[in-house]
């Protein structure tokens, strides 16, 4: 989480994370190069090569799915979180299983060519004008292109080095690198095989992977679409956003645990109960924009669920030796306990005083906090 | 996630939900016209040494 170079920190959860990932691999690859030649035209017979070539690329085409459904999962579901945490060790894996693949393509289809097989491959076809024998090895091109790019950039360094909104904006190529794909096996494959099951499995993937974005993406823009109402008038809080009393917050807020508030203008705000006290920061992540709010406090600190940064809420910085901060925003309880949230961000890393909560209401210890 | 990266989130995906069914769509309708699919089961035994392929599409 330091701003310089660290080398990956692995621990158990990684391990296992890994070694499943490769396990639910190597079977895949295994099983696809023993059962595929039974299904195959045996008037047109495929060498080993070509089994080989087209298990890496099924895989590759498999992983790269689940990936981008890993996402919208994690937002819709809270249980899909873990698969989260060590995402860009799955997307690393995924790139080198394309590259198998491309490699198997490049050693089989223009390995005795007389010029270089990249060179090969890229003017063997260029019937750019051509729907069906479109030269559909550009596409797989692009989309490793931009796979590499993501693999070579997936450590937190480069995250350092290119600040978050260009590693995002950078990472968001994935989507356009998942169309590609879509491409190069719509006009590759599915052209060549007379085979209906590859063809409904990469229908029902590319269906998956886009209800889920839609769905998730939906929910979170009905959200923006009904943000809490700031006061108006001359009120002394104008502009503030009411949260309620401090009583029914103390009742309905478990400990640990944050409301995720909307304003009409600017980014979400969380406001966290820690034991009896309450504090509002930013609801993104100095990390990847992770949704805060929907973490928890571990530890004495706001701890985010995507990647497990941490943030202390008494001032939105990331405990030492790390450096991250984020927004805080600043509460006011008025005469009537009503609870009041200024949506201005204070500067990332600003302290100010946590609310305290009442204390009768102790009572809802941490015990109430769901698992 | 900020908010601006959740609208285009979502405006990247309306767009690949309706364009990535359509070019699987397409690439189907648009395939070739289907060829002689020969699998182990339907082919006979070959008789009096006579080569199971031959004849057939390479």
């Amino acid at each position: 989480m330091s701003a310089g170079y660290v080398p990956v920190s692995w621990n158990r959860n990684k391990w296992i994370y890994d070694a499943l990932l490769l396990l639910a691999m190597g079977l895949y690859i295994w099983i696809f190069l023993r059962v595929a030649p039974g299904f195959q035209d045996v008037t047109r017979p495929v060498d080993g090569s070509i089994l080989r070539m087209r298990a890496f690329g099924s895989l590759a085409f498999l992983m790269l799915t689940f990936i981008l459904c890993i996402g919208p999962l994690a937002r819709l579901d809270r249980r899909f979180l873990p698969l989260l945490y060590n995402r860009r060790h799955f997307g690393v894996l995924t790139c080198a299983v394309a590259l198998v693949h491309a490699g198997h393509v490049l050693g089989w289809y223009y390995a005795f060519s007389p010029t270089k097989p990249l060179a090969a491959l890229l003017g063997s076809n260029t019937s750019f004008d051509l729907f069906v024998g479109f030269p559909f090895e550009v596409f797989g091109i692009a989309a490793l292109a931009v796979m590499v790019m993501m693999a070579v950039t997936s450590h937190d360094f480069w995250l350092h080095y290119f600040g978050a909104p260009l590693w995002k904006a950078l990472h968001m190529a994935v989507y356009g690198a998942y169309a590609c794909v879509v491409a190069h096996v719509a006009l590759g494959y599915l052209q060549d095989t007379d085979n209906p099951a590859f063809a409904i499995v990469v229908a029902i993937c590319v269906g998956v992977v886009c209800v889920l974005h839609v769905i998730a993406g939906s929910r979170e823009g009905l959200r923006d679409k009904t943000p809490a109402p700031a006061a108006q008038g001359s009120d002394p809080y104008a502009g503030w956003i009411a949260l309620g009393t401090l009583d029914r917050i103390t009742r309905d807020l478990p400990d640990g645990r944050a409301l995720v508030v909307t304003p009409e203008e600017g980014e979400r705000i969380a406001v966290f109960r820690k034991e009896d006290q309450l504090g509002a920061i930013s609801h993104a992540c100095a990390h990847q924009n992770g949704p805060l709010g929907e973490g928890r406090i571990v530890f004495g600190c706001v701890t985010c669920p995507w990647h497990g940064f941490q943030y202390r809420l008494e001032d939105g910085c990331a405990p030492p030796p790390f450096t991250e901060k984020v927004p805080t925003y600043t509460m006011v309880v008025d005469e009537t306990g009503q609870l009041w949230l200024d949506p201005t961000p204070l500067p990332a890393g600003t302290a100010r005083p946590l609310t305290d909560l009442p204390k009768q209401e102790a009572l809802h210890g941490s015990d109430t906090v769901p698992a | 996630m900020k908010r601006r990266h959740i609208r285009a989130h979502g405006l990247i995906w309306r767009v690949l939900a309706c364009a990535l069914p359509l070019l699987l769509i397409a690439a189907l309708v648009a395939r070739p016209g289907e060829r002689q699919q020969t699998t182990a089961e339907q082919i006979a035994p070959p008789a009096s040494g006579q080569a199971a392929t031959s004849g057939a599409e390479q």
